[in-house]
Order: structure tokens, then sequence, then C-alpha cells
């Protein structure tokens, strides 16, 4: 994987001016740019995704398969996808978002448990519909109470991270995750909301500032110090960072607190419990396996969420970090994972919502705050911003307003 | 092309591969006797005389695996926590140091003390050798296959220096090699006029306990965490850093008690040429057994079989003795390949 | 087992019946060759094994036994390989066992029937009458290869080059010393071990190291110090076997070591049942024909008539007992 762009393109025959002329002039057609110099490891998730496409269009092709291409939220894309559908091409998105779906696809085909549950254009249906179509039944999203919000149980104050290659870290961000409320971080990926999972999950110290629990400051900070002060940690990667591919559905469900006495004592394993364990989240979080001892792997991505909700929320945590937490899931498992997180906001816990999807983000927060280039804005409360609004800072803009304001 | 794992191995994919290697390496062990001018139908009888033909035979081949069971284990805890330790040679090489040390006179003590003592001071030696590299890692991010390897070759260097120093025996008649064990320090054999020593019984010993550290211990829940997925160990708060250098210590402890074995089971005193590599062979016996501490027994088994009835082969057919080293090689490198086939599957893409 | 059923001297007093048998026994034996195994460490070609593998081959082209052997054996796997030659019937067991001296008499304790002649640095054990040593004690040829040396030199600096400084290698050196210094008394020498008995770069460098030191005469212990001489035109004195063939101008002479007298003792003895512990280092002695000075060659009427008869004079007087020389295990060192 260690070539460039412009290498795979034509390492087979080498012609690497004609190559590079092709795509100079594909991406001047389509306004799609990537860098051709810079070996595809170091691009991030977006420009490779650019990459694949200009590969496709290289080669001429006639019909474009896209499987959940849109990770990262790219309006860029769809006006590049929607010149290549005018210029004759073909194009199959396969997605399980459907905003994205009804923005783009001209006719819509829903697939459920292998089988087609049914077709139609686009301009005849809406996103309910096609839900009701996933789904098989009406999907229903959980009903959001208001809030009571109580004591800070959580601060960062004044944290400041170091910046990771081209990602930027926290910027001297100040932030309270109060008891029985949802903070939401809203945000384009890539403005320093891994710092920010990092920080509150244990993973990283701050080069600078103070992690506050409750009343304490923190000194010492790792992530098995987080989770036994209570901090529930949801990872934004699943299968890369929540859980141990060969392990089985027990292995992971005690991988934060194997060390705890219910699960092992004087650095003996006690499987009967760890195992009694497992089958408690199996059966209470509704995760679909044939059984405990199954490898984590063969699971599919909502019931793999499905075992972490319940490896964490079983400890009965007072801070939720939940880092892209319905990413890649479908809809009914989406509403599952949203409804635990407001059932444990309602027994008092506070949680911490990362997510790139500005929806979700609005649906479920109390408060939002939005990070951009390491730097947070000032709280929002529900409802005071519209979506353009937050857009707007998103993209940057409002902060040295709220710094000249500050200051 | 590529390999696919394989969920659920049938019986037969777990059998048949390793069975077609058997069959093509005596095909070919035959076919080279042949040319050597031996008779080809005798050469697998020959073989399996050799290796278990007797009780002779049996023990001799007990005898060759247990060196090789130590260090087969030694890297199979190692590569289990994705640590790729290389040199359980230089490690070897430590443990019979420290037996020699220790065990040639300066301390008079009964059996019953001064093997304890030494078995502990060998470990620790080992453990001490492969700390330095855990540390490069750990600390450094040094690979620590460079390290390691590299640390056989000096670690033998440095074997070689003490033997023509310190270490050189005054009865040695101005040879290399160490003075003697004294009878005290000597392993004892398991059975009276049979060559077999306790070594064996140690190794075996070592063996399941390595298994019961594996599957029962928090030590082996958190080895086998950082070795399949650094980054969840990671997240979920296991200190991956020390569990490395855990992993090291126990690692170049196990290859350590090879050396051991083979100084106070065997020989009696150290010489530079202790081991025909046994610490890189024990890579080759812990990917056979796919890193399975009880696995590693009989992948030992089978490497010092193939080794002991092919050169015996190789005298009673009259033909070169290298043809033992050829057949070996062969039979290792299709089992290894056999092995995998049973797990993995080769799709054309 | 059951042909050649070999007895050692107490089966003999024990029991006449043993003596009737082995009276049967000898009678089919003069006509039927011993069963013969030899393990060597290293392969056949290396210079010191090389001259007992000609021995047996040549004891066996006559009848005497039938032969098989084992190279490059490691030591790790000596004890097992001479088990498996003892199981396998042989009645007697050549080899080299510097390396595994202990194990080796272990394995000899358990086979007491079978005799073990061995290569060694040690002496024979009473208590265990089926093991024998020898080693090449050919320090008679040294001696004479070194006066020869000593007439040679201009420089008057002999160079040499070892391997280990064990008893067999100290022994040729102060032999070859010896000789030397009786052809000219004023002669230094450098005296080195490269710590390897097959490491022909490492004993080349040392080699260069000594003439630079203006050594002109080089002692070749090893390979690898000749290929040095050669280079840089000097001459060398050879070791155990003849290599002017290959450096016919530099070779000037070599001491031979025949192992005939020492293997074909051993047969004898265990033809006639009396092989017992002894030292059979006494059958390399120029005495019995187990060293000799290698033919001067290319080197004939090149080296001084003065040490040619000197040469001469000293070997009939070691032949007839007149004239010993002197056998110095100590590590020899630089003057």
């Amino acid at each position: 994987m260690h070539r460039s762009p412009r290498e795979r393109l034509t390492a087979l025959r080498w012609q690497t001016a004609a190559g590079r002329d092709k795509l100079n002039r594909i991406m001047d057609e389509t306004g799609l740019r990537a860098p051709l110099d810079v070996t595809v490891g170091r691009l991030s998730v977006g420009e490779r995704q650019r990459i694949e496409i200009l590969k496709a269009l290289y080669r001429d092709v006639r019909i474009l398969v896209l499987d959940e291409p849109t990770a990262v939220c790219d309006d860029d894309l769809f006006a590049t996808l929607r010149l290549a559908i005018a210029e004759g091409l073909s194009i199959i998105f396969i997605s399980h978002k459907l905003h994205e779906v009804m923005a783009i696809a001209d006719r819509v085909v829903v697939l459920r448990r292998g089988k087609m549950a049914g077709g139609v254009d686009t301009k005849d249906t809406d996103k309910n519909a096609l839900a009701v179509m996933m789904m098989g039944t009406e999907a229903t999203p959980p009903e959001v109470s208001p809030a009571k919000p109580g004591a800070p149980l959580l601060a960062l104050s004044k944290v400041t991270t170091p910046d990771v290659g081209s990602v930027p870290g926290l910027k001297s961000v100040s932030l309270a995750l109060k008891a029985g409320q949802i903070v939401g971080l809203a945000g384009v990926s890539g403005n320093g909301q891994a710092a920010m999972a990092d920080v509150v999950g244990g993973l990283l110290n701050p080069n600078d500032g103070q992690v506050v629990l409750g009343s304490e400051t923190v000194q010492k900070w790792t992530p098995r110090i987080a989770v036994q002060s209570g901090i529930a940690r949801i990872p934004e990667d699943r299968q890369k960072t929540g859980t141990i591919a060969d392990f089985d559905l027990i292995e992971n469900a005690i991988l934060e607190r194997y060390k705890s006495p219910a699960f092992s004592k004087g650095g003996w394993m006690n499987w009967r419990k760890s195992r009694a364990f497992a089958d408690g989240i199996i059966d209470k979080y509704d995760v679909r396996c044939p059984g405990s001892d199954t490898p984590i792997r063969l699971l599919s991505g909502g019931n793999m969420q499905k075992l972490i909700l319940g490896r964490v929320l079983e400890a009965d945590p007072q801070i939720i970090l939940a880092n892209q937490p319905v990413r890649g899931l479908d809809i009914g498992a989406v509403n599952y994972v949203h409804s635990q997180l407001l059932a444990a906001r309602k027994r008092g816990a506070s949680v911490l919502l990362i997510s790139e999807d500005l929806d979700e983000i609005i649906r479920l927060s109390d408060v939002i705050h939005v990070i951009a280039d390491g730097r947070l804005s000032p709280e929002f409360k529900r409802g005071e911003m519209t979506p353009a609004q937050l857009g707007l800072w998103m993209a940057g803009q409002g902060f040295e307003m709220d710094v000249a304001h500050a200051s | 092309m590529r390999l696919e794992p394989i969920k659920n191995p049938t019986l037969a994919r777990k059998l048949v591969p390793p069975a077609i290697a058997l069959t093509t390496t005596i095909v070919i062990a035959s076919l080279l006797a042949t040319v050597a001018g031996a008779d080809s139908f005798s050469v697998i009888g020959l073989i399996l005389k050799g290796a278990f033909g007797s009780k002779f035979a049996i023990l001799e081949t007990l005898n060759r695996a247990t060196p090789l069971i130590f260090t087969g284990l030694a890297v199979a805890v190692a590569f289990r926590a994705k640590f790729w330790n290389i040199g359980a040679e230089a490690q070897l090489y430590a443990g019979a140091l420290m037996t020699v040390m220790l065990g040639t006179g300066v301390l008079p003590w009964p059996s019953f003390a001064i093997l304890p003592l030494i078995i502990i001071a060998s470990i620790l030696a080992g453990a001490i050798v492969l700390l330095v590299p855990a540390l490069l890692k750990t600390r450094l991010g040094v690979d620590e296959v460079v390290t390691t390897l590299l640390f056989n070759f000096i670690f033998l260097l440095f074997i070689s220096m003490l033997l023509e120093g310190v270490l050189k025996d005054p009865m040695g008649m101005g040879w290399p090699k160490s003075a003697r064990l004294i009878p005290e320090a000597r392993l004892p054999r398991i059975v009276d006029g049979l060559r077999l020593h306790w070594g064996f019984g140690l190794a075996i010993f070592s063996a399941i306990c390595i298994w019961i550290i594996q599957t029962r211990s928090t030590l082996g829940y958190e080895m086998r965490a950082v070795g399949l997925n650094k980054d969840a160990a990671a997240f979920a708060g296991i200190p991956v850093n020390v569990v490395i250098v855990k992993t090291a210590l126990l690692s170049g402890g196990l290859a350590a008690l090879a050396g051991f074995s083979e100084v106070a089971g065997l020989k009696g005193s150290l010489t530079l040429d202790l081991s025909p590599g046994f610490g890189y062979t024990g890579i080759i016996v812990a990917m056979l057994a796919l890193l399975h501490p009880l696995g590693v027994i009989v992948a030992a088994l089978f490497v010092a079989g193939i080794f002991v009835g092919a050169d015996s082969m190789s005298r009673a057919a009259d033909v070169p003795t290298y043809l033992a080293d050829i057949m070996l090689a062969t039979a290792l490198l299709l089992m290894v390949l056999a092995i995998m086939l049973t797990r993995f599957r080769v799709v054309r893409d | 087992m059951t042909k050649f059923t070999y007895f050692n001297r107490r089966h003999f007093m024990a029991t006449t019946a043993a003596t009737s048998l082995l009276i049967g026994a000898s009678h089919t034996a003069a006509a039927e060759p011993i069963k013969v195994a030899a393990i060597y460490t290293v392969p056949v070609e290396q210079q010191w094994v090389s001259r007992i593998h000609k021995a047996a081959l040549t004891a066996q082209d006559r009848g005497d036994i039938s032969y098989s052997f084992s190279e490059n054996v490691s030591n790790t796997d000596y004890a097992r390989v001479m088990r498996e030659y003892a199981e396998a019937g042989n009645t007697l067991i050549i080899g080299e066992v510097f390396g595994a001296e202990q194990e080796a008499r272990e394995v000899a304790a358990e086979y007491p029937n079978v005799a073990f002649l061995m290569g060694s640095s040690f002496k024979e054990d009473a208590a265990l009458q089926n093991f024998s040593v020898f080693d090449n004690y050919i320090q008679d040829a040294s001696y004479l290869s070194g006066i020869i040396a000593g007439a040679m030199t201009e420089s008057g600096n002999i160079g040499m080059v070892g391997g280990f400084p064990i008893p067999e290698v100290n022994r040729l050196m102060h032999a070859f010393m010896a000789g030397a210094l009786e052809m000219n008394p004023d002669i230094k020498f450098q005296v080195s071990f490269i710590g390897s008995w097959f490491d022909p770069p490492k004993a080349k460098e040392t080699a260069f190291a000594m003439i630079e030191n203006g050594v002109d005469v080089l002692y070749a212990e090893r390979f690898g110090v000749s290929d040095a001489a050669k280079e840089k035109g000097i001459l060398a004195i050879g070791n155990v076997i003849d290599t002017q063939a290959d450096y016919p101008d530099t070779v000037v002479a070599s001491a031979i070591w025949n192992f005939e007298p020492t293997l074909d003792t051993a047969i004898a003895a265990v033809h006639a049942g009396t092989f017992a512990a002894a030292d059979y280092g006494v059958y390399s002695f120029m005495k019995q024909g187990g060293t000799e000075l290698a033919p001067l060659g290319t080197f004939d009427g090149k080296v001084p008539a003065a040490a040619l008869s000197l040469v001469r004079q000293r070997e009939a007087e070691i032949k007839s007992g007149a004239f010993s020389v002197t056998i110095n295990d100590n590590e020899p060192s630089s003057s």
C-alpha cells in the first residue's frame, strides 16, 4: 500500500506522463482533487476515497459501485457524482444513511435479510417510507424528554493536547459534563474529536490544563483509572479499538474490567463469572449470536455495538463517552443505541456524544458544542441554533468573534 | 491469490494437508536416498525404526526433543503476544552459563538445594538477556527482531570470551570448555540406566504451566489480547508495554531452561557448540504447534523424531548424513505449509 | 553381535565357557572382517580426520574390517551416534571426543562389550577397560620440520598460527621450535591462536600481521596460513597432511601423521580379544611409523645440505631410540 496514487494508476505500464495528464484532466473536469505524489498511507480517509473514485474514472468505467462511500460526510462527492452521472456513468450507491440515498439516488432498492424488500423511485417516496421498508415495521425514534441537568461530573479546564500530523489537538478547551445531560460535540471529522475522546477516555494526558473528576483534579490518568472512575467509553472504531476480533464474546465483555474482583482474583481469571456476565449482556441487550463463546468477528456491527454497550453500561457508569455510537448501524440498531443513551441520561448519567451526523447531535443533545480546528465553541442550548448556523461554526466561523468577546 | 481464514475447518481439512506433507516428505526422502544408492522402500522403515523403533530410539528422540520443547515454548509465548523473540539461542546460552557458574563447585550444596537455585538463576539470566530488547522496543521503538537476532551473535562471542578466559576449565587441557558440574548439580535420570533425564520432565511440566497461565491467568489473558489487537488492548486499559516486558521475561526464562537442561542433564559442562541451533529450531516448533503450549510438545517430538530417525536411517542405509538435514528441512517446510492450509484456504482473485 | 562377540579380559578370565567361545570366535574372525564405525565432527576432507578416514579405508581394502562412518556430527549428537553404532553391533568405534569427553565415557561404560578408540586430550581410565585414547603425537616429524624451517629462515623470525592451545597443538609447536632452535639458536618465534579449528580468513589475517612483523617462515597449523605465505611470497611448514601440491612454491616440508599403526594395533587387539584401556598415542611416534617427514618435492635441492644431514641424523637416532623429542603440552608463547 506504500505506493503513491500516481504509481498505483500507472504501475503496469509506467506511462507516467500520460497517466498524469489523464488524471489531471479528470480532476479538472470533475473537480475531484487528490494529491498525486504522496503515499496513500499518509492521506486522510476522505482523500483515499476520492482516489478510489478517480481510479475508477481513470479506467473509463461505465458502472461505478460505491459501498458506504460517505463515512466522512462529503458534499463535494455528491456534486462530483452528479457530474459523472450527467456524462453517462451509472452508479450503484450502497448506504445505510437514508438522507444520502434520498439526495443522490434516482431509484432505491431495499434489501432486508438478503432479500429484496422493495424498489421505488426516490421521487415517489420519503425517508419514513424507506425506513418502514427496511425494518418491516414502522421505525420510531425514541422520544426525547426535557433534561434535568445536575452537578458537573467531569470537567476539562483549558485542556491543550499536541497536534498529531495534520490533525489538530485540543486548543485550551474547557467543557463541563453535567449529570442528567447529553452534551453533543458537532464538527467535521478530523478537527480534534479524537483528542477530545482520548482525553475523556483516559488515553491521553493533556499537555496543559486539567481534567477534573467531580471536584478532584486528576493526577494520573489512564484508561483503567477512567473506567474505575465510572466512565463508560464507546469507542469510535468498534472493530479496531472497541473489540478484539478473535476473542470470543466473554473475553470481549470483560476487556475493560478483567482485573476487577468480579472477574479475577490474585491474578487468576474467573471464567465462570465472566461467562455469566457475558450471557447476561447477551440476554439483556439482545445480542444476536450463536453463543457467548463465538469469536466476536462473526457478529454484525450492530450486535458488536450492543455487546460494547452492555459491557460499559452494566458497570452503572456516571459518565458516558459515546464516540460515533451509531456509525454504520442499521436504523433499528440506531434507535436502540439512542434509547440506551437516553435511559442513562434519565437515571442521572452524563453523556458526551461525538458525532459527524448533525441530525443525530441536534436530536439527542441537550447542549451542543461545535469543534473546529481543535477549538471549542460556546455551548448552545437545545434548539438555540439551526443546522445552518451550526454548519457555519463547523466551517470555522465565529471562533474569532468569541475569542474577541472573551478577551 | 490470497489466503482466507476458514471459519470451521472440517476434520478432513485438519488431517489431509499434514498427511500429504508427510507423504511428500517420505517420497522426496526416498528419492534422494535412492539417488544416494539406498533401497527406497526400506527408507521409511529405517526412519521410523531410528526414531521410535526401540526403547533406545525413543529415549534418544525424547532427549533430543527436550531442549526444543523449552525453546519452542519460549517462542510460542512471545509470538502469542506478537513479541518476535528470535533470540532464544542467546537466552539458552544465558541459562547454560548460569548453570556452570553456580554448578561447578562454588556452592557445595546437596541436590535438593542447588538444583532449584540453579533453575531459578538460569530463568533469571535468560529473562534479563531478553529484557534488554524488550525495553529497547517499549521505550525506544527499536524492532526486537533485529535486536534479538543480533544478540545471538553478541552473546555467543561473550560466551566464547568467557570460555577462553575466566570460565576455562583449568583441567580442560586447553580446550575452550567450562569446568564440569559437580554431581549434585546434575539432573538425575528419570529411570536408572536409561539416558532420559529429568530435563524432559521439567519441559513437560513447563508446557503445562504455560498452558494454564495462558488460559487461566490474567497475564495470559493480557498477553493474548496484546498479541491479537494492541490498539484494542491499550484502549481497554491493558498496560501494553508492561505486558510485553512480562512476556519477554517469561520467554527468556523458558529458553534459558533449555540451556540448563542440556548442561545439567546431558553435557555436564559448557562448550560453544552446546546448541546446534535449538533457539532457531524452536521458532519452527512453535509455528508447527500453532503457538499452543501443549502443541509444542507434539511438534518438538515430531521435529526430534524426524531428525533422529533420518540421521539414523542415513547410517543404516549407508547414505551421506547430510541427507538427514535435507529431510528435516523438507519435512519442516512442508509441514509448516500444511498446518497453514488447515486454517486458511487459497483464494484466486 | 551374534557371530563376533567381543569379550574383554575380565570376561576371558571369568569363565572357561567364554574361553572356548573366544577361541571359536578368533578362528572365524581371522577370516571375517570386524565391524568398525567412525564418528567425525567435521567432514572427512578435514586434515586431521582425513588421516583417520584414510587408514580405515586402507584396513577395509585389506579385508580386515568393514567400515562405516558418520561425518559432520555435532557434539550435541555425538553420544547418540555412539550409542547407535554400539546398538548396531559394531565391535570397534573410533572417533574424536574432544568436545564430548564426559558423555562419550558414559556411553562406553554402558557398552562394555564394544571397544572405543577415541581421539582425546585426556588419558585412559583403568575403570573403563573398553575405552582407549589416541592423539597425533607427531612431535618427531615436527622436530625435523623445525630443523628445516630453522635453516630456511633468513630473518631468523618464524611465525606460528594455531587453532586452540590444546596439548596436541602445543606439543607439536614445542617440538617444531626445538628443532628450529637446534639449527639456529637465535631464532625468534611469534605464536598466536585463532580460537577456531576452521577459520581461514582469521588465520590468514593473523599470518599477515606476523609477516608485517618480519616473519619469513610460517608454521601452518591451520588452513589459511599457507595462503597468506603464498600471497606474500614467503615459506610455510605443513602439519598433519602434505599440502605441497597446492602450494608448490610455498610449503617446504610437512610433518605427516599416519594413523595406520594406531588403527591396525587396535584392530589386532580386538581380533585377539585383548583390547584394553590404553593410550595409543605412542603409535603416532616415528619409531612406530606413525609420523614422517613428507618428501621435499619441489624444494628438493633448495634446502641447505647441513640441515638435511642433521635431519637424517636425528631421524636415525629417533628410530634407534638414541634421541627422543621432548613432549611439552604447555601453551607456547612468543619469544
